[in-house]
């Protein structure tokens, strides 16, 4: 798979450059800021670019205005996001936008790369990937009247992994479920929080996320 | 108030005056009627008065000229017409030493005191004028054609009788008597002119009437030199106006006076010490300038302070301003900054001073401290200021430096990790072990950094900040939130800092099943509302978190309120300046 990688910090961008590489990924561009990045991607037709949320001039959340400006000139491209908050604000104002094959994953997340791996692919295929420690601030969250007590442990970790963007598939395959099994607990969780299953993973993803999180906030 | 040695030169003048005026009434001489007998004598009784009323006040010089004019006046005008030669020759060399007198008075109104050279001269000239400077024309005039009467007194000093040398003689006297008129009302109208407002406006009326004196005099003198038609109203309206003039002068010293009665009043205000007196106000009543102001000398670091305790430059002396120290001993008390005028009544000052150097010296301390307060205040600002700047920094620091090489020491761990597997069990499973230690590290390294400083607050504002800070609280929590974008940038970190510590507080001591958030801007406030159902109680202990926020809160000139009875939840109302 071809990668463009994004992030002002040397040492961590050839880290992970490395690391995918050692993967089998081809790393076709590492660049510092994003001044280049919209002309390189045209040039270099990646499959997907990974790019840190933190980046010059600004340092604040210049990652993650550039994926969002990609996505909208390139709609097929993944875009992979990393970054060190674990707030939810940032995860979800760029699921929430309105795109497929995007991915918004804790920075440190780099250092498990069969984590990382899976979670380019995902996104490299139209997938979702939204980080495990963001999904669990969300699921987290203490509510007054919280409609995820009445949810078992079992569906609290397949809602887990909905939340994350995995397919009904993996999900079975790490619970050491039947994809059968699955969809039954899928049935129950969106009846017991009120929601409608439709469309793919994305979709799940952000019925799960849009609804947690106004829920989170103002109650 | 007369002082006693006084007390016999002014009962002796009074005394003369009485005396000559009775005389003057008495002898019956055809010159004068009725009326102008009366006219006379009243401006020669007013000079004399005025002059003891001056004395009374303290102002023995001006008094004494005063007083000598009006006994010169009477003299003059009774010795003239007693009908001996040593008498009618002493009048006759008395003749216009009144005016000599009364314009010494009026130059040197209100001290008695001449200030220039010019001054000095001017006045001397009219002494040597109107005493030796008309007898070159007396030694010359034939008395007999002036008194038909059978005996007429002689002249003593005659020459001879030489009708047109007395003419010329007088000519020449009353030209030069012309020019002094004028140069005396030339320095008079200088004094007016250099007086600073307040003294023009105190002494204005003595000016005019000296003045208007002085034109009725030029008038007179000008029409026996036959420059203006011959009329004897000239003469009749400057006797009538001799008398006004001391009328003018005592009124004048009478309210200052009155003013000295103020100092008084002033005195007996600050003895009571009330704390509540307004100094400043009392002192302004007290010398008549509503410009004066008082400042306070600062000990520590030094420097002159108002009575809110801000810094004050203090004026130069000058023109329009005038700086009067009060101390006590060699150390400064304060000083009162006021009109120049006030110079010229130095007892007054002095008065006023040592009054108000008693109530002084509490005002400076309570100036003192409003200044220290300041001072304070603003340096906990910086230091609060200080302190966040440096946890930004370490943040940043610790984001672009340690963060970032755990991570690539992580990386390079898994790479090794990858490459040993299969191969070596052993080094796998250490590898491994160390990889996860790293992301421990890095993890604690995160929480480490937003702590010092949340970086969320920077990216997307307050909104969402807060929105993160509900998000992982311990207790649930309902949020309600009106904040402008952009809001008020040391206000927002402080509303954050708030809400983060009271969250904490919650969670850890409330009990409570839900917290209430509720931040909005009102006006030119940020309110920050943060409740709970718990067990209520709370105190800003020494040391805890609740009291260094009230630290910043403070520091950010905001205002903190805890409401926590036990048993009924607590309310922490915080409102910060949002400009």
């Amino acid at each position: 798979m071809r990668l463009i990688l994004v992030d002002d910090a040397v040492l961590v961008r050839e880290g992970i450059a490395r690391l995918l590489a050692d993967a089998g990924h081809e790393i076709v561009a590492q660049l510092p800021d994003t001044t280049d990045l919209l002309s390189s991607v045209r040039r270099l037709r990646p499959n997907v670019v990974i790019l840190d949320v933190r980046l010059p001039p600004t340092y604040t959340v210049e990652g993650l205005r550039s994926a969002l400006q990609l996505k909208r000139d390139r709609p097929g491209l993944g875009v992979l996001v990393l970054s060190q908050h674990v707030e939810t604000r940032h995860a979800v104002d760029l699921l929430t936008a309105g795109h497929t094959g995007i991915g918004y994953l804790l920075k440190e997340r780099v250092t498990r790369p069969a984590e990382l791996v899976e979670a380019i692919d995902r996104v490299a295929g139209g997938g979702t990937a939204v980080d495990p420690e963001i999904v669990r601030t969300v699921l987290d969250t203490k509510r007054a009247s919280d409609p995820l007590a009445n949810l078992t442990n079992r569906e609290r970790d397949v809602l887990a992994l909905v939340a994350e963007g995995h397919s009904n598939d993996t999900i079975a395959a790490r619970l050491f479920l039947t994809t059968r099994t699955v969809e039954t607990h899928m049935a129950n969780i969106f009846h017991k929080l009120g929601l409608t299953v439709e469309g793919g993973t994305h979709r799940r993803v952000l019925a799960v996320l849009a609804h947690l999180r106004a829920r989170a906030t103002p109650d | 108030m007369i002082a006693r040695a006084r007390l016999p030169a002014a009962v002796v003048t009074a005394a003369v005056t009485a005396a000559a005026a009775v005389c003057l009434a008495v002898l019956d001489t055809p010159e004068y009627s009725t009326a102008r007998l009366a006219v006379v004598l009243f401006a020669g009784c007013a000079l004399v008065a005025a002059g003891l009323v001056a004395v009374a006040n303290g102002e023995q010089r001006l008094g004494a000229l005063t007083a000598a004019a009006g006994l010169a006046w009477l003299l003059e005008r009774l010795l003239q017409v007693i009908p001996t030669s040593v008498t009618f020759t002493a009048g006759l060399v008395l003749t216009g030493m009144w005016a000599a007198f009364l314009i010494h008075a009026l130059i040197s109104f209100p001290s008695g005191r001449l200030d220039t050279t010019v001054e000095r001269l001017t006045v001397a000239a009219g002494y040597l004028l109107n005493s030796v400077g008309n007898l070159p024309e007396f030694v010359f005039v034939p008395y007999g054609l002036y008194f038909p009467q059978s005996d007429p007194p002689n002249f003593l000093l005659s020459v001879r009788e030489d009708p047109e040398l007395a003419l010329t003689m007088s000519r020449i006297f009353d030209s030069l008597s012309l020019a002094w008129l004028l140069v005396a009302l030339a320095l008079l109208g200088r004094r007016a002119l250099r007086a600073s407002p307040s003294t023009r406006r105190a002494f204005a009326a003595v000016w005019l009437a000296g003045a208007a004196f002085y034109g009725l005099l030029v008038t007179v003198v000008a029409a026996g030199l036959g420059w203006v038609s011959q009329n004897d109203a000239y003469g009749i309206w400057l006797e009538r106006a001799v008398g006004v003039v001391p009328l003018v002068l005592a009124g004048t010293l009478v309210m200052a006076r009155l003013a000295q009665d103020r100092l008084v009043t002033l005195m007996v205000d600050l003895e009571r010490r009330d704390p509540a007196m307004d100094l400043r106000g009392a002192l302004r009543r007290a010398l008549a300038d509503p410009s004066l102001d008082v400042v306070y000398w600062r000990k520590q670091p030094g420097g002159w302070i108002d009575e809110e305790g801000r810094p004050v430059t203090l004026p130069a002396s000058g023109a329009d301003r005038a700086v009067t120290p009060i101390d006590h001993g060699s150390e400064h008390l304060g000083a009162l900054v006021h009109d120049p005028s006030l110079l010229r009544s130095p007892e007054r000052m002095q008065t006023a001073c040592a009054a108000a150097g008693l109530a002084l010296d509490n005002e400076r301390l309570k100036a003192d401290l409003r200044a220290r307060l300041d001072d304070l205040s603003d340096s906990r600002t910086r230091i609060v200021e200080a302190g966040d700047r440096e946890r930004r920094r370490v943040e940043r620091n610790l984001h672009d430096g340690a963060q970032q090489r755990l991570m690539s020491v992580a990386m390079v761990v898994r790479l090794a990790e990858a490459r040993a597997r299969g191969t070596d069990e052993e080094l796998d499973g250490l590898l491994g072990e160390a990889a996860s230690e790293v992301d421990a590290a890095i993890r604690d390294l995160r929480e480490l950094a937003r702590g010092l400083h949340p970086a969320i607050l920077t990216d997307v504002g307050l909104q969402g900040a807060l929105e993160a800070l509900a998000e992982r609280s311990a207790v649930p929590v309902r949020l309600s939130l009106d904040v402008p974008e952009p809001a008020c940038a040391p206000s927002e970190v402080g509303a954050y800092y708030v809400v983060a510590e009271a969250l904490a507080n919650i969670a850890k001591h409330a009990h409570a099943s839900y917290a209430t958030v509720h931040v909005a801007r009102r006006g030119e406030l940020l309110c920050v509302e943060v409740s709970d159902d718990g067990d209520g109680g709370a105190q800003a202990a020494p040391g805890s978190g609740l009291e260094g926020l009230a630290d910043r809160v403070d520091s950010l000139g905001g205002h903190l309120r805890l409401d926590s009875p036990p048993g009924s939840g607590t309310l922490l109302a915080v409102e910060l300046p949002c400009a």
